[in-house]
């Protein structure tokens, strides 16, 4: 039904911009012959009929308009927009606006709200817009057609009684004035009261409709129309075509007559206006002789000449010309893949792929159409993250698509030569789409749909199910990370409890051997801490310590949407639950706290194959970021990282110290500052007044050395006990600088605050941080005032 | 009974017909309303009751014969456009003729004779 209502669509706008141009054509071929223009509107009636045409170069239809997705467009934005799911994952915002704080981008994690299926079921609107499109058009064409046929019969009726004249002439004194009707034996009635005259006219005129097939042409448009009649175009275009008929004959009938006998001519318009009158008779099927516009057809019998050969041969040209342009279809750019013509599709899941349910190909293939083709870049392969579905058509195997969404990446190959080409999708598109009037949300329940039936994961069900009594229940806290898999991430393993000084509980996983590190495997963990802590609602903090480095990670249950979520529902479980197989775009959500050993006590260390990934994909401006904390540099290009530092993950005190230690140092009142960008969520620590920018120097910042430094940032050898985390502070006049220092009995704590004046100039190829950088550098590097506080 | 009723161009062309066959079977009359009028038997039967109706036409026994005949018919319409058109005034319908010339020496002859067989008449 859906197909139905586009396809009729598309072909009654192009239908329509037919129409227009051949109104347009109208105007150049004023003086030609008229019965050019009724061949230009035999084309029209083409584009009403035909739904399909020849695909040439030289179309003026637009390419949107032939290939439905005008018509898709227009139909389906009428449709019930579907549940509020506020953009999760990766929202969008634009790298200029003010990031939003991570407490918000946690809010926006809400699972979409849903009925008691362990699958939340989207609210379904029954009568979907198709069906109503549907009826409401098979209506307005019922009501077309009934009342041209009855107008029709009626009129047969009336004229039962005419008395024939001769071969198919008839005369009756009950129609007011003389018309031809019938299609397939059509008859002529005339008036009784004709002067021999005009009855010659009107026959020579009848005579020409017949001859020219008009009485074919005319009811065909009149049926034409009723299929068309919410096209408004097409109304008009319809009287000019009856328009024009009457006049192509009227120039039919004057190149019959007489050459050089303009008294023929005069006779004609005379009896043309005495046998005019309103359309009394129903407009589709008779063609009566004074029935259109008689003044304006009068006009032109007047001015009619026969035309020179080259004004014909001329018109004729452009008539050709523009015939073609209309019923001609432009060339399809590139491949078009017709959605319901996808078929294959496969999902990555754990590196292979698993191939998907029929019933999410096709809604996930209509991405692929409503994708304008020109929003596609040309970007270098960027790689399988799990979770990437794959379609594939099935009669171009040259052309494959990956879709993970908000990211559709075109893979075409020729020969030897592989190119990809990428599009960011609308996001009313990758959010949701219509699966037989059902709203399914794309983005999650697909996710959830194939990978937890295709991979043979446990259902979210069954992992709910194991939800741990407590904080102190480490054996169920053990078998719920074993049915999440964490035995497959990091091997044998074992769990503590660990109480922080504030009284925090952290559970902390211990595997026995530290696995390959890679960003992969620390989000996959996070992951699955961020569902342990749903279930485990007395914890505070889930994380893990690998053995060898001292490496691990923490995650806060701050990062649990729904401001912590103290208690989880299947639903909400659900929804986490699915997150898990997403790529690695979607790291860059996940938070990351450092949680070291005191060997490397108080560094930052986002997941820095996260970053060589962002270095790598210089194609990927990661504009969707929710905060984007760094800005590499102005200069360096849109490397906009973002480590979510969750807004509890120091003591609790310290947004009190802070606050206090710039107060106590700053002379005048905090108070007509630019507001804090909504930005870092660590930037409320920051009296709001204060800060217009937060930088987060945890690299090297030198733009020519960026990729040096980068490098050395990763090797975790150069790291040394004095280096610290650090963050700068910029308010109107000042630079400050906190130093962060983690110890074991004082985790996460302001080691001291430095205030650096003057104010170093906003960019920051000034400023040079640098592993290992301690006060004595920092004291030497700038001046100083205040104390410096540790 | 004198019918009153005003004739279409279809009653006119039928009662035409039964003038020149009757008593005409309706049979018969259906064929020479198809040859002559175009007609289906239907409109054939429609226009007969009508005039059966209107009282210009009987049909028993499926015999059809007229009840009025041309002259009468012919006054008729003659009168009605005598009335409508030139206010009684057959002078006026004659010079209407006349004057334009539309007149032919054979139909002038015709008329003459008219008027001195009328006028000897009265």
């Amino acid at each position: 039904m859906e197909l139905f209502c586009t396809t009729l669509f598309t072909m009654s706008l192009a239908a329509a911009i037919a129409a227009l141009g051949v109104m347009v054509v109208h105007f150049f071929l004023y003086k030609a012959p008229r019965a050019l223009v009724c061949l230009l509107w035999l084309v029209v009636l083409f584009r009403m009929a035909c739904p399909v045409s020849l695909s040439l170069p030289v179309s003026l239809v637009p390419q949107g308009v032939a290939d439905g997705s005008a018509a898709q467009f227009v139909l389906t934005s009428s449709r019930p927009s579907p549940l509020e799911i506020p953009p999760v994952e990766v929202p969008e915002t634009t790298p200029t606006e003010s990031a939003p704080a991570a407490t918000e981008e946690a809010t926006d994690f809400t699972p979409p709200d849903t009925t008691n299926e362990t699958v939340p079921a989207p609210t379904q609107e029954d009568g979907t817009p198709w069906a109503i499109l549907f009826a409401v058009w098979l209506a307005g064409t019922i009501v077309g057609l009934v009342w041209g046929l009855v107008s029709y019969l009626r009129l047969r009726r009336r004229v039962a009684e005419a008395v024939l004249v001769e071969d198919n002439v008839y005369e009756s004194d009950r129609i007011p004035s003389p018309f031809v009707l019938g299609i397939f034996r059509p008859k002529i009635y005339l008036t009784p009261s004709l002067s021999p005259q005009e009855k010659r006219y009107v026959l020579l005129h009848e005579r020409a409709h017949i001859r020219r097939g008009d009485c074919i042409v005319k009811p065909l448009a009149y049926l034409l129309l009723c299929f068309h009649w919410f096209n408004p175009v097409l109304w008009v275009a319809y009287r000019l075509l009856c328009l024009d008929l009457e006049t192509a004959c009227d120039q039919a009938v004057l190149r019959r007559l007489p050459k050089e006998a303009p008294e023929e001519t005069a006779g004609y318009a005379q009896a043309l206006l005495h046998l005019s009158r309103e359309p009394g008779v129903p407009a589709a099927l008779p063609l009566a002789f004074g029935e259109e516009d008689a003044k304006a057809r009068i006009a032109l019998l007047l001015s009619y000449k026969r035309p020179a050969a080259g004004v014909l041969a001329t018109a004729l040209v452009l008539c050709l010309l523009a015939g073609t342009v209309f019923a001609v279809n432009p060339e399809a750019d590139g491949v078009r893949v017709d959605w319901h013509r996808v078929t294959q599709g496969a999902m990555i899941c754990q590196g292979e792929e698993v191939p998907l349910p029929e019933s999410l190909v096709q809604p996930l293939a209509a991405l692929l159409e409503d994708t304008k083709r020109s929003a596609y870049v040309s970007c270098d392969d960027p790689g399988l993250p799990e979770g990437t579905i794959l379609l594939s058509h099935p009669d171009d195997s040259s052309v494959s698509y990956r879709l993970f969404p908000p990211y559709l990446v075109q893979v075409r190959q020729q020969g030897e030569e592989t190119t990809f080409r990428q599009a960011v999708l609308n996001g009313k598109y990758s959010d949701y789409h219509t699966i037989d009037g059902n709203t399914v949300y794309l983005r999650w329940i697909s996710w959830y749909r194939a990978a937890e039936v295709l991979t043979g994961d446990p259902s979210a069900q069954e992992v709910y199910a194991l939800a741990p009594k407590g904080a102190e229940d480490l054996e169920g806290a053990k078998a719920l990370l074993d049915a999440l898999g964490v035995q497959e991430l990091v091997g044998p393993y074992t769990i503590q409890l660990q109480a922080e000084y504030d009284g925090r509980q952290t559970l902390v996983l211990l595997p026995d051997q530290t696995p390959e590190v890679d960003g992969r495997l620390q989000q996959d963990l996070a992951q699955r801490c961020l569902l342990l802590l749903a279930l485990v609602p007395e914890l505070d903090q889930a994380g893990w310590v690998f053995p060898d480095t001292g490496v691990g990670l923490r995650v806060d249950r701050a990062s649990l949407p729904r401001d912590g979520l103290s208690t989880c529902t299947l639903d909400e479980f659900s929804y986490l639950y699915s997150q898990r197989h997403l790529g690695w775009w979607n790291c860059l959500s996940l938070p990351y706290y450092v949680c070291c050993s005191s060997a490397y006590a108080g560094m930052f260390q986002p997941a820095y194959d996260v970053e060589q990934v962002l270095y790598q994909s210089e194609d990927f401006s990661l504009h969707r970021l929710d905060a984007p904390y760094v800005s590499l540099s102005e200069t360096a290009g849109e490397f906009l990282f973002s480590p979510q530092f969750a807004t509890l993950w120091g003591p609790p005190d310290l947004d009190q110290d802070l606050r206090t230690y710039l107060r106590a140092w700053r002379s005048e009142a905090l108070t007509d500052r630019d507001p804090v960008p909504a930005g870092h969520p660590a930037d409320a620590l920051l009296p709001e007044e204060a800060v217009q920018e937060a930088w987060y120097l945890y690299r090297p910042y030198d733009p020519d050395t960026l990729e040096d430094g980068l490098a050395e940032y990763a090797d975790h050898s150069l790291w040394s006990e004095a280096d610290t985390g650090y963050r700068l502070y910029e308010t109107q006049d000042a630079l400050y600088l906190a130093f962060w220092d983690w110890d074991n009995t004082h985790p996460w704590h302001l080691a001291w605050l430095v205030k650096l004046a003057p104010k170093v100039a906003s960019s920051n190829d000034d400023v040079y941080f640098y592993p290992g950088m301690d006060r004595d550098d920092l004291v030497n590097l700038y001046e100083w005032e205040g104390d410096l506080h540790g | 009974m004198k019918p009153t009723a005003p004739l279409s161009l279809a009653d006119h062309r039928l009662l035409e017909l039964v003038w020149d066959a009757q008593p005409v079977s309706s049979a018969q009359l259906c064929k020479l309303a198809a040859d002559h009028l175009g007609w289906k038997r239907t409109t054939t039967y429609t226009v007969i009751k009508r005039l059966s109706d209107k009282g210009y036409l009987k049909n028993e026994a499926a015999e059809v014969t007229a009840l009025v005949d041309r002259a009468e018919v012919q006054r008729a319409d003659g009168q009605e456009v005598l009335q409508r058109s030139f206010h009684g005034s057959l002078p006026s319908f004659l010079a209407a003729f006349l004057q334009a010339g539309t007149v032919t020496d054979q139909e002038a002859a015709e008329i003459e004779e008219m008027l001195a067989a009328y006028r000897q008449r009265h």
